[in-house]
């Protein structure tokens, strides 16, 4: 997310599935759509119909690799060197889409002279702090104009002062020069610091023959401009590395040069991962985030008082000037009544965060006994999480864990079936942790709505009762909040902070039914936020205001139930075949119903359409409104030859003029060049995995400067180009299981599609082994050893680097110890590492070894498939 | 636009109107001075961009199948449908034999007569209980005669069954009343019509000794279906030889058998071997190499050795050997002949189903088989 | 404490004021007559196609858009409550089904290739089913009656009067039939969703193919398609593709005629384990008659000879 939100303003993906199919090019990358996101794939493969390019960089010939024209195979954790080649490319040669580029991103801006590159500090950018591995953001402002950043908790100025300074914004323009020549132009700073990312070093770093380099280079430049464009998709391919949010911000670089941002058959699609994983973002199950996308407030912030808070987080132009609003009426909505101007309304209720409390930072403490209860709702980390055995190990300190779930699935069942317990490093005997296995309703079984991946909120009613004491989370959530109110209203001191947090909030949803379900259309009521005088539903987040005169869950759902009773969410009327083919009448997306995002950019800087086939949103001159087929994302009144007049210092919308497509960003203008938001620096700049077979071609720095690498005597590290470990390994999906696999591997269908857990590897390192195809093989790290069976496949091929040649390993995670499909966990090989900013870890690339047989200890094991599934007999 | 030194002040208002930029350099000439080194941008440039699909159409891989998995599936018949096949024939052959003889009602050929249609009674009564056997729901037999399907050669064989059961019936009937009751008005106001029945009960016989193996043909199995003009007539060929082989084991147990009939019986015994041999070297020339499974391999071992040789060539030298020997060697070697035909008809029954359900599970055979004609 | 009264009554469904939902935007959900759709007309909103009895329907298959998810092969075990009786897994490459079978009427083929030095491998798919032939083996020579060809141009197996014969199995063309021994021993094959069709609802596998790899309409329409679509990309430089099952085209010789479920592979059927010119068994049948005619006379006359010899 931090990736797209330092690049455009927001988090989410800019463009829709279906929108796909007006593209004239499509790269996949970082993710395999056909086999994860079929049903969104259906809308690639019109696209090759209409007779679009469709290109899949991946290391590993997939599924998706077969339907696609050209296939890129790529070293796992070099895609910014290969994106880095591009992006230069375009700039040598003077490719990119001028017209757009210039007023629309900031690559007419001028930075500071204190600013210093990689290029001049050998793969460091200025302002790093070796001790505590992140960078200030002092040194990478505008000249004379330091700016915020969008988005939460981004990184801003450390002088924590930066209020007065950024104040600035709203008195002078920031310097430009428009001619693009200026040395400290945005545009020559990129030009010298991808200038070594020539074909050849791409070539050398990923992989990837020149030739194919230099095809995919010009079918992205011939299928973008006036009347072509080319979409972007990725999914965990690219996040989950230690610099993941740099490559995504690499692909945003080269999709604005380009000048796709914005516009139909453009944009980014950040495919998601669970059904609604893009609403528990938005509504989060983060630890560091308040509903959409408001900072948690932290101890190591200013945050101490609302004032402070609202200084910090707020930025003076663009439109998080209204972040006030946003959290007034979020504490209204959460405290109701108790939340007055006196009591800065309630903001002290809010629990401050101390540090990096995300999954494996909270594994580590629950193992060092820090932790002492767990409640467990819809994860499986025993097979889904990192370094998976040291999971299982922690989960054996806790007092107690609480897990929800359908199924007993592999983290429940830890104590009494895991491999550990199975080797005798564990015994049940001396396991104190109490488990509560609560069985669990599951989508079907309750009312909810899903957020897709292009931000669509969509309604479903229960379909059927859940079976026995199977309970959905709002029931589970509202009655445990009840019960722990009763308990805290005999609290002793009832004015403690302790006591007010949970006795503060409006805590009292309508029930139904005999099972006494909250109805949890009014949880989305309260979302869309109330007028709290009448309880009239908001309109639009533009009504919210900060005096708590308005309620509201999340600013950006608002909208979404605009009448009592009207759930838009519900509604599923698709465009007829003849347009305009933006189905705004299905569901409801977020912010007011807009498809694809920044979609100013789709017209030019008159307000013209770039070219009739690519119209999407436009300039009415007539009736002076911004108009066309989506919800403009601009104020509808702009024109678009508005400027600000700074002799008034414009604050919010009003500073940016009428050819900002932009309006989260303070500049209004999509950043080529992050000044601020990133720990990890302004641009990409190519690193390689903690545990790579190389050396980094491109700098002395070999790793992520600011990634997290958890020097734990339970998780040893490899070193660089390893001789014990000497393959590169990846980590990927099937179609035919769920992630962890408690929602496939326990179904007797899927199980039989792809029943044991299996390791692809190349003909020539099989030959090199001595494997034939189907033998049993260990794959081993320094942390864990997992045996599978070998898939021995031409569709993995060996890299040549640099007259070197290295090995590719790629394995499906799915499996685990329990359910009809069984097998090793491969997460035990993983490590314990995290990448700056969101603290994502590294599954996709690290090293690791293998050996033809079975596991030492195979015997103890079951075999591979259970094959003791029930046969539900045929009648 | 001149080049802005570092001290240039930056601009005062934030955007004019966006500078028309330096002469765009059209595509194609930066393509070309970028000296492009991609071999494979033609084809992208002639508007195929996929290099990866082969270009001229593969030709046909010599040992294409799917990773060897069977193309078609093996009916699993069990041991009881080959056993029918072998039953059928030897109540067919024996029927046929004993019709024929009682044409001429020469009192000496009686037991021939009495032996034939009695195994014929029972190989017409074994034939439905095995068929019976061997279907998966048993008690829907009677589904075998709901339709009247001329191009199922298993429903037409069902008919068949009824036809020739009748007449066995009628034909053993008669034989009970001749034995018990030869003088009665009744056995002989019956005897001509009798006989002019059983006559046409030839008919119906000959067909439950042929359809067996046109069944197989009209299957995909390559060699049943390969060897679609020949193996009916093999089976003919061999229900005649291993009914008369049964007529003449079993009349010798049923009482004397005068030696001019025991001469004419092994007579026609040795042309139906004759026809037998000639036409399994028939099935051979027709199957070509789809007779793989029986040119070696188990059921071909079986079929060579104990179909061909010990069931065909053995008695015919049998026989040979026999006739320049005293009577009673003559007696027990053709004795033996006659086992040796009856076993080697099984044999045979038995080795042509298995080897052609085993054919089945090789996909190149069957792929063979399916090549479009030249 | 303060108890705030809930967040405003929720009424499910219906619009505001009895407003007539416009359908411009913002157009409010009218749930009581959105959905679900009408019985009958279901197959019209997935496939485009209505379905009538009296018309024949098909699949035509363009293995061009199948990304081999399987959607299919679920599809159609979970709408028939097909048991998942073989759980094994076997180095073949990504399809651990195998084969078509009594509990498997869907089946999705994986086929690597590698190829020329240089150039990348191939990855082809191809979701195989019965073919619902034109002159079906299976029909011809079912002895009961069993196997009927519906009013949708299918071709079914009555369940009611299959007897477990077996005979079916060898006649089909393209292995598709086999026998339940497990539970009820008979025959099973897909019954091109003989159930749904009647409610007028889109073959099961059919809707849940994403890329709308599996095309379901009538025949005659899906022929044109096949064609322009062969004819597409032979333009676009595959000369590879071709139909199988097109009107005496390849998998349609030899008496078969068509085959209403049918194909564009990638290349020659041998690869995909079918037949190229498969035979309908019931024409093998008049050759063996006239020699067996020819043989029995002249067999039955010799024996006649040979045992009516008058000696006298
Ligand atoms: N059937 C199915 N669908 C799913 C899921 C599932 O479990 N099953 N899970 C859902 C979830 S939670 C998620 S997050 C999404 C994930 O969706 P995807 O990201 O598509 O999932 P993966 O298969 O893990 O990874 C995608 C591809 O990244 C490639 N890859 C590995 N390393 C690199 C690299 O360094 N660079 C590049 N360019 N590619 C690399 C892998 O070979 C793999 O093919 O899928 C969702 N959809
Ligand atoms: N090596 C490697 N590891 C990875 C990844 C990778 O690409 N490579 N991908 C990572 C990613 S992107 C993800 S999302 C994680 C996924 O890993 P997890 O988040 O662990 O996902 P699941 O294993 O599917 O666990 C979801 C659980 O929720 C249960 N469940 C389903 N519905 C409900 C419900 O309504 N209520 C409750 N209480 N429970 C429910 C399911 O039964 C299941 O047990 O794995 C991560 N791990
Ligand atoms: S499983 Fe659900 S989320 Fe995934 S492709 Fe299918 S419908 Fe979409
Ligand atoms: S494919 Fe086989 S089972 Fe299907 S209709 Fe044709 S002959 Fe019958
Ligand atoms: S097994 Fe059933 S369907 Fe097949 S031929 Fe016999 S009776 Fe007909
Ligand atoms: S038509 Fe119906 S029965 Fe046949 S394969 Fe499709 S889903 Fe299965
Ligand atoms: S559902 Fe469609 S795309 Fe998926 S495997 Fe089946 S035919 Fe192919
Ligand atoms: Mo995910």
């Amino acid at each position: 997310m931090p990736g797209l939100g330092t690049s455009f303003g927001r988090g989410g993906a800019t463009t829709a599935q279906w929108d796909l199919q007006n593209a004239q090019c499509i790269v996949i990358e970082g993710s395999s759509m056909a086999e994860n996101h079929p049903v969104a794939y259906r809308f690639v493969m019109k696209a090759k119909e209409r007779g679009a390019t469709i290109i899949h960089v991946d290391p590993r010939f997939s599924r998706t690799s077969s339907l696609a024209d050209l296939h890129v195979p790529i070293r796992p954790g070099s895609d910014i060197a290969w994106l880095g080649g591009l992006i230069n490319y375009v700039l040598q040669n003077d490719l990119y889409f001028r017209e757009y580029v210039i007023p629309y991103t900031n690559a007419a801006s001028i930075v500071s002279e204190d600013f210093e590159d990689t290029e001049d500090l050998d793969g460091l950018f200025s302002g790093y702090d070796p001790e505590e591995r992140r960078h200030q953001v002092d040194t990478w402002q505008y000249e004379g104009q330091p700016v915020p950043a969008p988005g939460y908790n981004p990184v801003q100025l450390s002088t924590q002062e930066h209020i007065p300074q950024t104040e600035s914004l709203t008195e002078k323009p920031i310097p430009r020069d428009e001619t693009l020549q200026h040395p400290r132009c945005v545009l020559q700073i990129l030009k010298r610091h991808f200038a070594r990312y020539t074909p050849e070093m791409v070539a050398k770093t990923c992989g990837i023959p020149e030739e194919l380099f230099h095809q995919v280079a010009r079918v992205l430049v011939e299928n973008s401009g006036r009347e072509r464009t080319t979409a972007w998709c990725y999914a965990v391919g690219w996040t989950q590395h230690t610099k993941g949010v740099q490559i995504i911000r690499a692909a945003a670089i080269l999709q604005l040069l380009l000048g796709n941002i914005g516009r139909p058959g453009g944009g980014i699609l950040a495919l998601r991962g669970h059904a609604t994983i893009q609403g528990s973002t938005d509504i989060p199950t983060l630890y560091d985030m308040l509903p959409t996308y408001l900072g948690q407030p932290s101890a190591q912030k200013k945050h101490e008082h609302l004032e402070e808070y609202i200084q910090t987080e707020q930025s003076p132009t663009g439109w998080w000037v209204n972040y006030p609003k946003y959290i007034v009426s979020l504490l209204k909505a959460w405290y109701g009544d108790a939340a007055r101007e006196e009591n800065e309304y309630c903001f002290d209720h809010l629990p401050r965060i101390t540090g990096d409390h995300s999954q494996l930072p909270m594994t580590m403490a629950i193992h060092d006994g820090e932790i002492q209860g767990l409640f467990l709702m819809g994860q499986n980390p025993a097979v889904g999480g990192q370094h998976a055995g040291f999971i299982r190990k922690a989960l054996a300190s806790l007092d107690w864990m609480v897990v929800r779930d359908g199924f007993e699935h592999e983290t429940a069942a830890f104590w009494y079936a895991s491999p550990e317990v199975r080797r005798g490093e564990m015994d049940p005997k001396q396991i104190k942790t109490e488990v509560f296995l609560l069985p669990a309703a599951l989508a079907g079984e309750k009312d909810g709505s899903f957020t897709n991946t292009h931000r669509l909120v969509q309604w479903h009613d229960k379909a059927v009762e859940a079976p026995g004491d199977a309970r959905g989370e709002p029931w589970f959530m509202y009655h445990l909040g009840m019960r722990l109110r009763k308990l805290y209203a005999q609290d002793p001191e009832p004015e403690s902070i302790r006591v007010r947090q949970l006795l503060d909030l409006t805590w009292s949803y309508p029930l139904e039914g005999e099972r006494q379900e909250p109805v949890v259309e009014s949880v989305l009521q309260e979302i869309n936020g109330y007028h709290v005088t009448d309880r009239k539903p908001v309109q639009s987040f533009e009504d919210l205001q900060d005096d708590g005169s308005t309620a509201c869950g999340g600013w950006l759902y608002c909208g979404v139930m605009p009448e009592p009773g009207v759930n838009l969410a519900r509604n599923r009327l698709p465009d007829p075949v003849e347009g305009p083919g933006t189905h705004r009448n299905w569901g409801y997306a977020w912010p007011s119903n807009r498809r694809i995002l920044y979609n100013r950019a789709s017209a030019d800087p008159d307000g013209k359409p770039w070219s009739e086939q690519k119209r999407l949103v436009w300039w009415d001159p007539e009736q002076g409104v911004w108009t066309g087929n989506d919800n403009p994302d601009f104020p509808r009144e702009k024109a678009p030859d508005y400027r600000p007049d700074w002799s008034r210092n414009p604050r919010g919308m009003d500073a940016h003029p009428g050819t900002a497509p932009f309006i989260m960003i303070a500049d209004g203008l999509g950043w080529l060049y992050a000044p601020s938001g990133l720990q990890d620096g302004p641009l990409p700049a190519h690193y390689e995995a903690v545990e790579s077979p190389v050396r980094n071609p491109l700098y002395g720095q070999q790793i992520s400067p600011t990634c997290q690498v958890y020097h734990r005597p339970e998780n040893p590290i490899h070193a660089v180009d390893d001789p014990a470990y000497p393959y590169v390994v990846t980590s990927y999906r099937l179609t035919e299981h769920h992630t962890g696999g408690t929602m496939s591997r326990w179904i007797p269908w899927l199980a039989e599609m792809q029943p044991e857990a299996f390791v692809e590897i190349s003909e020539e390192l099989a030959a090199e082994k001595g494997i034939e195809n189907g033998d049993w093989v260990t794959v081993y790290t320094a942390r864990a050893e997992t045996e599978m069976r070998a898939l021995v496949t031409p569709r993995i091929q060996p890299l040549h680097l640099d007259g070197r040649t290295v090995h590719v390993v790629a394995m499906p995670w799915h499996y685990g110890y329990i359910g009809l499909a069984q097998g090793d966990v491969a997460n035990d090989l993983c490590s314990l590492v995290t990448s700056p900013n969101i603290s994502i870890h590294e599954a996709k690339a690290f090293t690791c070894n293998l050996r033809p047989g079975r596991r030492a200890n195979a015997e103890n094991t079951p075999v591979g498939h259970a094959g003791n599934g029930e046969r539900n007999q045929r009648s | 636009m001149a080049l802005p030194t570092e001290t240039t002040q930056p601009q005062t208002d934030l955007f004019e109107e966006a500078s028309p930029p330096a002469a765009i350099i059209p595509l194609q000439e930066v393509l070309e001075n970028t000296r492009q080194l991609a071999s494979l941008a033609p084809e992208y440039l002639a508007g195929h961009a996929a290099a990866n699909q082969r270009k001229d159409g593969h030709p046909t891989p010599a040992e294409a199948d799917y990773y060897g998995l069977p193309a078609i599936k093996k009916p699993e018949w069990e041991w009881y449908i080959p056993a029918y096949f072998w039953c059928g024939g030897v109540a067919s052959g024996a029927y046929i034999t004993a019709a024929l003889l009682d044409l001429r009602h020469r009192p000496e050929d009686a037991a021939l007569v009495r032996a034939g249609r009695y195994i014929a009674l029972t190989g017409a009564a074994v034939s439905p209980v095995l068929l019976i056997a061997d279907l998966g729901r048993p008690e829907r037999w009677y589904n075998m005669l709901r339709v009247f399907r001329p191009r199922s050669m298993m429903n037409m064989g069902a008919w068949a069954l009824v036809a020739f059961g009748a007449f066995t019936a009628k034909a053993a009937g008669l034989q009970v009343l001749q034995d018990l009751a030869p003088e009665s008005r009744v056995t002989r106001w019956l005897l001509p019509v009798g006989r002019v029945v059983t006559a046409a009960g030839i008919a119906p016989a000959a067909v439950i000794g042929t359809y067996t193996g046109l069944l197989l043909a009209a299957t995909n199995v390559p060699l049943w279906a390969g060897s679609r003009r020949t193996i009916g007539p093999l089976f003919f060929c061999s229900a005649m030889s291993t009914g008369m082989a049964a007529v003449d084991l079993t009349s010798r147990m049923l009482g004397p058998v005068s030696e001019a009939a025991e001469e004419r019986l092994k007579k026609a015994e040795g042309i139906a071997l004759g026809a037998e041999l000639a036409m399994t070297a028939g099935a051979a020339a027709e199957l070509g190499g789809l007779a793989k499974p029986l040119a070696g391999g188990k059921w071909g071992r079986a079929l060579q050795l104990g179909s061909i040789g010990l069931g065909m060539v053995a008695p015919l030298v049998l026989r040979e050997v026999g006739k320049h020997l005293s009577p009673r060697p003559r007696k027990t070697l053709g004795l033996l002949a006659s086992a040796l035909v009856l076993a080697g008809g099984a044999v045979m029954r038995f080795a042509i189903t298995e080897a052609g359900k085993e054919q089945c599970d090789d996909p190149q055979a069957y792929f063979d088989y399916t090549r479009p004609e030249a | 404490m303060s108890e705030t009264e809930g967040a405003g009554e929720v009424r499910h469904g219906p619009f505001p004021s009895g407003q007539t939902p416009s359908r411009e935007w913002p157009f409010y959900y009218d749930y009581a007559t959105e959905c679900p759709p009408p019985p009958g007309i279901e197959a019209e909103k997935t496939s485009g196609y209505p379905v009538r009895p009296g018309e024949d329907y098909g699949f035509f298959t363009d293995t061009t858009l199948c990304i081999g998810c399987k959607a299919c092969e679920v599809a159609c075990k979970e709408w028939n409550q097909l048991p998942a009786d073989h759980i094994e897994w076997r180095a073949t490459s990504y399809d651990q089904t195998r084969s078509l079978g009594h509990s498997t009427w869907r089946h999705v083929k994986f086929i690597e290739q590698r190829q020329a030095e240089g150039e990348r491998p191939r990855w082809l798919f191809q979701s195989d089913i019965c073919k619902h032939c034109a002159h079906a083996g299976c029909l011809e020579a079912c002895p009961t009656g069993a196997i009927v060809r519906t009013e949708y141009g299918s071709v079914l197996i009555q369940q009611d009067v299959c007897n477990g014969c077996l005979y079916c199995i060898p006649s089909c063309p393209f292995g598709v039939i086999t026998l339940d021994r497990e539970s009820d021993a008979k025959a099973h094959k897909c019954t091109f969703c003989y159930d749904r069709l009647q409610d007028g609802m889109e073959p099961a596998c059919a809707k849940s193919c994403p890329t709308d790899s599996i095309q379901f309409g009538p025949i005659t329409q899906l022929r044109a398609r096949a064609q322009a679509r062969v004819e597409a990309l032979h333009d676009q430089g595959f000369p590879e593709a071709q139909l199988y099952g097109d009107p005496g085209g390849q998998g349609a010789t030899n008496g078969v005629e068509a085959l209403n479920s049918f194909f564009l592979l990638m290349d020659h059927p041998n690869v995909y384990g079918l037949p190229e010119a498969p035979k309908l068994p019931a024409r093998q049948v008049a050759p063996g008659l006239l020699t067996s005619l020819a043989a029995g006379v002249l067999l039955i006359g010799a024996t006649a000879a040979a045992l009516l010899g008058s000696r006298r």
